[in-house]
C-alpha cells in the first residue's frame, strides 16, 4: 500500500470528523469537585484502579433532541482497566429523571444496592443507567433484582467514555417525551461490579472498613447508602453544595444493622 | 529486666487497644456466604490441537495450544465477616486445562498419541482429572487500631500497588500469590499507606527460577498515597525482590547454615498527578531499578549453554535504569467534545523489575502493533506433520493470531500468555521503548472518532549488544528468538545483538450507531505500523554480527551458502516492515438476550527482512523448520478475517462466542546484494522454483492459509 492511499485515509477521515454539525442546547448541571465522599466520610477502595477522583462529579448534560444524550463528567480521566471495551470499567452512574416534577407521583424507592429512597417531591419516573456492562447484561440484571422497576429503567443501547465524560443517548420515546429541560434530576455515582452481592443491581458495597475492591466509612450493614457522589443544592457547583450533598445523605442505622433513617435524596432542577 | 517489659508490655497493650468501642452488631456478622462460577469452553478449529483446553499454552512444555474439546470448571468461593474485625475469604477451583469432557471424568484419557508419549494423560494426572484445588484463601482484620486500618494475610492478587513495581501476577488466576498486607491512614485519611510482603512464585528470578531455596523468597514492597486536596495527589512506592540461598561455604547446621543472596531486586517510583488546570491534567511517574546477581548465576559470555542463562526474565549481570512517563490529558481541545491525550514515556533497556505485572495493566498509551501478528506461529514454509510437539510450529495460537489488543508491560521476560485463548489480550513486553503518543478522540452527533499517532525508539537500539563483539559481556537474555518485532517475532524477548529500530503507528477509527431497527452498531478503522530496523550499520561489525552459532550447526539449511561479512553491504541486512490494518464491523442486538457483530478485518505485511545471505544475528537451534521459532517471511502477506462475535444473557448465565474464520497469502520474495554493497531484489529466473536462504530452501510460490476457529464460552454465577 502505498503512501499516497494512507494519506487519502486519513484526509477522508478527518473530512467525515470535521463536518459540521449544529449542537442542540439542553441542560447542565456543576457539582464541586472533592465530594467524592459519599455522605462525607466514605472512601475509595484499595486497589489501583479506582484513581482518585474516578467517581468525583464535576458536570451533568442533557442534551435536546430526540435522542437526548446523557454525559457525565468526572474529575479524572477514564480508563479501562478491566477491558470492558467502552472506553471505561470502573463507574456505574444512576440517573434518576423526576419528568412530571408532581410530588408523591413517581417512585421513592431508589434501585437495589444503593440502599437510599427519595423524599415524595422528588419522586422519579424514569432512571437512565450508565454502565461500561453490555446492555443486555444491565438489562438481565434488572430483570432479576428490580422487575417491579423495569418498565421505568432505561439503558442506552450504547454507553461510552472519553477524556473525563461518560455519555449514553436514549430515545426520547423511552423516557416519555416532554422537555428535559424542564426535569428534575438526581446523578448517583456508584462502581460497576461485575460480581454484585445477590440483591444489588451491579454496584459495590461500602462496609466500615474499605477492602481491595470496597469502599470504605460506612456499615458492614445495609443501611447506609451506597454511593460516592450525587448533585445538590442548586446544581451550580458551588463550594457549599457539598455539604448539602452531605446532609442529604445522612442515614441512621440501627445496632443490629437494620436501617433506622434512610438516606434520603432530592432531584435538582434548572 | 522487668521494668522494661512492663514497659514493652504496656505500649504494646496501648498500640493494640481499639481506639472505639464496637458494641454495634451487624446482623449479617457470622453468615457463612457460597458464591461461584460454572464455566464451560466449547473449542472447535481446523488446527485439530487438544493439549489443552486454551488456545496458547507455550511455556509448558508438551501442552501447546489447543482448539478442540468441552470442558467445565468449577469455582467456589466461601467468605464471611465473623465480626467488625475479622473477615475470610476462600476459593477452591477445579482444573479446566484437560478437563476434557471426553476424558470420562478423567477415568478414560487416551494414551495419546501413545501410552510411552509424555503428553498423555492419566486418571493419575492432575492436568487433566479435573481435580480441585485451593486457590486463595486470605483473612481480613481491622482490629480498629488509629495506625493500621487493616492486615491481610494470604492471597491477593497486588492490585493496589503498580505494574511498574508490584504488579497484579498471575499464574492462571491473579489471587494464586500470596503475603502479608498491612493498609493504613494518617492526617484525616489524606495519606494512605500500604506495606506488603509478596510471597515470590518460583518463576519469578534469574533463569527462570529462585533457586533451590525457594520458601522465603520474597518480595518487600510498600507505598505512600497523599491527597490532600483533588487537585493533585502523589505516590511514593518502592519495593526490595530478594532471592536467598544456601551458602555452600557456611553449610555447618549446629549453629545455622549461612545463605548469600543469589539476586536482588529494588525499584523506587515517584508518581503523582496534578488536575487543577482547566484545560489539561497532568500525570506523571519515575521509577528507578537497580538489579544485582550474584557472579556465577549466568554467564554474560555465553548465549546458550548454562549458565548462559539464555532463558531468564531478568539480565546476566548487575545493573541499574530508570523509566518514566509523562501524560497530558486535554480533555477539550479547542472544541466541545475533542479530547487529546499525550503521553511521552521513556523505558530503560536495564529496567528491572522481577515482580512488573505480567499481562493484567497496559503501561503505555500506544495499542501497539496488532495482537494478529503476535508469536503466532503459524507454518508459513514447510508444512509439517508433527502435530504434537510442543517445539514445532504448529505450537503457539496460529496463523490467526490473537484478536484481543495489545497489552504493554514492563516484566521483560515475565510477559505472560500462556494459557489464554485467541479472544484475550496479547501482553508484549516495552522495555526499551521510548517516544510519544497522541490519541485523538471526538464525538459528533452520533459519530465517534479516535486516532493514534507514536513515535517510538528504543533505548534497545545498539551495536555488539552495546559493546565490541556481541559474543563478551552481552548481559542481555536471548529468551525464544532474537527479536521481539511483530510478524515473526515473540512477546517477551526485548533485546537484539544488533538493532537501530524505528518504530511508527497511525491508527483511526469511527464508530456510528445507525438508527435502523434496534440499531446498527458500526465501526471502521485503519491502521498502519512502520517497523524499521536497520540492525548492523557498521560495515566493519557485520563480520560480528554474522559469524554464526555453533547451535545453528546441523539446523540451516545445508545448500545455503553462507556469506558472513555480506560483503560489507551494511544495508542487506535491514529489516523494513509495513503493516496495514482495515477493519469493519456491524453490532445488532438480534434478540432482548442475543447481541452480535459481524467483523471483517484485512490484516497486510510488506516485509523485507534482509537479503537471503543474512541469517538472524544470534539464531541457534531456532533455525531448524520444525522448530518454527524463526521463518522465512520476506515478501507480502494477506491475511483476511471473517468473524462473528455474540454474547447472549440470561438472568444468571452469561454466553459468548468468537468464530473466526481466516484466510490468506504469503508471496514469498528475495533480496541480495548487488555485489556493490548495495540490497537489490532477487527475481528468480523462469522455472527456478526455490531460492536457498539459511532458513530453508524457500518455494518461490505463493502460499495459502487459512484457520477457522470458534470459542463459546458460558458462565453461570451463582
Amino acid at each position: 500500500m502505498n503512501i499516497k492511499a494512507r494519506v487519502s485515509i486519513c484526509a477522508l477521515a478527518a473530512g467525515f470528523a470535521l463536518a459540521g454539525a449544529v449542537r442542540a442546547e439542553g441542560v447542565k448541571f456543576m457539582d464541586p469537585i472533592g465530594d467524592d465522599k459519599g455522605p462525607g466520610n466514605y472512601v475509595y477502595p484499595t486497589d489501583g484502579v479506582y484513581t482518585a477522583g474516578s467517581f468525583d462529579l464535576v458536570e451533568f448534560e442533557v442534551t435536546s433532541g430526540d435522542n437526548p444524550d446523557f454525559k457525565v463528567t468526572l474529575n479524572d480521566k477514564l480508563a479501562d482497566p478491566w477491558g470492558m471495551g467502552v472506553g471505561f470499567a470502573v463507574q456505574m452512574i444512576f440517573i434518576f429523571i423526576d419528568t412530571d416534577g408532581q410530588p408523591g407521583k413517581g417512585h421513592t424507592e431508589g434501585l437495589p444496592g444503593l440502599n437510599i429512597q427519595f423524599a415524595p417531591d422528588s419522586a422519579w419516573e424514569k432512571v437512565v443507567i450508565l454502565s461500561p456492562q453490555p446492555a443486555t447484561r444491565v438489562a438481565k440484571e434488572v430483570e432479576a433484582k428490580a422487575a417491579s422497576l423495569a418498565a421505568d429503567i432505561v439503558i442506552p443501547r450504547r454507553t461510552t467514555g472519553a477524556g473525563k465524560t461518560i455519555s449514553g443517548k436514549v430515545k426520547l420515546a423511552d423516557l416519555g417525551g416532554g422537555d428535559p429541560s424542564k426535569w428534575g434530576y438526581q446523578v448517583v455515582v456508584q462502581s460497576n461490579e461485575g460480581f454484585p452481592d445477590k440483591n444489588d443491581l451491579l454496584t459495590r458495597n461500602a462496609n466500615e472498613f474499605e477492602g481491595q475492591h470496597r469502599f470504605g466509612g460506612g456499615n458492614d450493614s445495609d443501611c447506609d447508602p451506597e454511593l460516592m457522589d450525587i448533585l445538590a443544592g442548586k446544581g451550580e457547583g458551588k463550594p457549599e453544595e457539598a455539604q448539602a450533598q452531605y446532609d442529604m445523605l445522612k442515614y441512621e442505622c440501627g445496632a443490629d444493622g437494620s436501617s433506622v433513617k434512610k438516606a434520603t435524596l432530592s432531584v435538582v432542577r434548572k | 529486666m522487668n521494668i522494661r517489659i512492663s514497659s514493652l508490655a504496656a505500649v504494646a497493650a496501648l498500640a493494640l487497644a481499639p481506639h472505639t468501642g464496637y458494641a454495634q452488631q451487624s446482623s449479617e456478622y457470622g453468615q457463612l456466604k457460597w458464591s461461584g462460577s460454572l464455566y464451560a469452553k466449547f473449542l472447535d478449529g481446523n488446527r485439530q490441537q487438544e493439549f489443552s483446553l486454551s488456545s496458547s499454552t507455550d511455556t509448558i512444555p508438551g501442552e501447546s495450544g489447543g482448539d478442540q474439546g468441552q470442558g467445565f470448571e468449577l469455582d467456589l468461593k466461601l467468605s464471611s465477616q465473623l465480626s467488625k474485625q475479622v473477615e475470610f475469604y476462600a476459593r477452591i477451583q477445579s482444573r479446566l486445562h484437560r478437563a476434557f469432557w471426553a476424558n470420562y471424568a478423567g477415568f478414560a484419557v487416551p494414551g495419546f498419541p501413545n501410552a510411552d508419549d509424555p503428553k498423555q494423560c492419566t486418571e493419575q494426572d492432575p492436568r487433566c482429572n479435573q481435580y480441585i484445588k485451593l486457590r486463595g484463601a486470605r483473612v481480613i482484620l481491622t482490629p480498629g487500631y488509629e495506625w493500621l486500618d487493616s492486615a491481610s494475610i494470604g492471597s491477593n492478587d497486588w492490585g493496589m500497588f503498580d505494574a511498574w513495581t508490584q504488579g497484579k501476577s498471575r499464574y492462571i488466576d491473579r489471587d494464586n500469590i500470596s503475603g502479608f498486607l498491612f493498609q493504613g491512614s494518617a492526617l484525616d485519611r489524606t495519606l494512605r499507606w500500604d506495606f506488603a510482603r509478596v510471597s515470590m512464585p518460583n518463576y519469578q528470578g534469574a533463569r527462570y527460577q529462585t533457586g533451590q531455596l525457594f520458601a522465603n523468597d520474597a518480595n518487600w514492597v510498600g507505598q505512600l498515597k497523599y491527597a490532600s486536596s483533588p487537585d493533585w495527589n502523589a505516590t511514593l512506592i518502592g519495593m526490595y525482590a530478594k532471592d536467598s540461598e544456601r551458602d555452600p561455604e557456611d553449610p555447618n547446621t549446629l549453629n545455622g547454615t549461612g545463605t548469600f543472596t543469589r539476586w536482588d531486586n529494588m525499584v523506587v517510583g515517584l508518581k503523582g498527578q496534578f488536575s487543577g488546570l482547566d484545560f489539561v491534567d497532568i500525570k506523571a511517574a519515575y521509577y528507578y531499578s537497580d538489579f544485582n546477581i550474584a557472579d556465577d548465576v549466568c554467564n554474560s559470555n555465553e548465549l546458550n549453554t548454562a549458565p548462559g542463562c539464555r532463558w531468564s526474565p531478568t539480565l546476566k549481570e548487575s545493573s541499574s535504569d530508570d523509566s518514566f512517563y509523562l501524560n497530558l490529558d486535554f480533555n477539550r481541545l479547542f472544541i466541545d467534545d475533542l479530547s487529546l491525550a499525550v503521553q511521552f514515556f521513556d523505558i530503560g533497556s536495564d529496567y528491572v523489575s522481577v515482580a512488573a505485572a505480567r499481562r493484567e495493566a497496559d503501561v503505555l498509551l500506544t495499542e501497539g502493533q496488532e495482537a494478529t501478528w503476535q508469536w503466532a506461529r503459524p507454518t508459513y514454509n514447510f508444512p509439517t506433520t508433527r502435530y504434537s510437539c510442543f517445539e514445532c510450529s504448529e505450537g503457539g495460537i496460529g496463523y490467526g493470531g490473537w484478536n484481543g489488543e495489545v497489552q504493554q508491560v514492563v516484566s521483560g521476560g515475565l510477559a505472560e500468555n500462556s494459557i489464554t485463548d485467541f479472544d484475550e489480550p496479547v501482553a508484549y513486553s516495552v522495555i526499551g521503548w521510548k517516544g510519544v503518543t497522541l490519541v485523538p478522540k471526538y464525538t459528533l452527533g452520533d459519530w465517534e472518532f479516535s486516532g493514534e499517532y507514536s513515535y517510538i525508539d528504543f533505548n534497545t537500539n545498539w551495536q555488539a549488544c552495546g559493546g565490541a563483539d556481541k559474543d563478551v559481556n552481552c548481559i542481555y537474555p536471548r529468551n525464544e528468538g532474537t527479536h521481539s518485532w511483530g510478524l515473526g517475532g515473540d512477546t517477551r524477548s526485548s533485546y537484539s545483538l544488533y538493532q537501530d529500530r524505528l518504530m511508527q503507528i497511525f491508527a483511526l477509527k469511527a464508530k456510528y450507531t445507525l438508527d435502523v431497527g434496534n440499531g446498527i452498531d458500526l465501526m471502521a478503522r485503519y491502521k498502519y505500523v512502520s517497523d524499521e530496523d536497520d540492525r548492523v550499520t557498521n560495515a566493519s561489525l557485520l563480520t560480528d554480527a554474522y559469524d554464526g552459532y555453533p547451535d545453528a550447526a546441523g539446523k540451516l539449511n545445508p545448500f545455503w551458502i553462507p556469506n558472513v561479512g555480506l560483503r560489507g553491504c551494511v544495508s542487506c541486512d535491514d529489516r523494513k516492515a509495513d503493516y496495514d490494518t482495515f477493519g469493519l464491523s456491524a453490532g445488532y442486538q438480534l434478540t432482548q438476550d442475543l447481541y452480535a457483530t459481524l467483523i471483517y478485518e484485512r490484516q497486510q505485511v510488506e516485509l523485507i527482512d534482509g537479503t537471503v545471505d543474512v541469517a538472524p544475528v544470534g539464531m541457534g537451534g531456532e533455525a531448524s523448520n520444525a522448530d518454527g521459532y524463526i521463518e522465512y517471511l520476506t515478501g507480502k502477506h494477506v491475511k483476511d478475517r471473517l468473524g462473528l462475535n455474540f454474547s447472549y444473557f440470561l438472568s444468571g448465565i452469561e454466553f459468548g462466542g468468537t468464530v473466526d474464520y481466516f484466510w490468506g497469502t504469503y508471496d514469498p520474495e528475495f533480496y541480495t546484494d548487488d555485489l556493490n554493497g548495495q540490497r537489490v531484489k532477487l527475481v528468480p529466473a523462469a522455472g527456478v522454483t526455490y531460492v536457498d536462504t539459511p532458513l530453508g530452501r524457500i518455494s518461490t510460490g505463493d502460499v495459502s492459509l487459512a484457520h477457522y476457529r470458534m470459542k463459546i464460552w458460558m458462565k453461570m454465577n451463582f
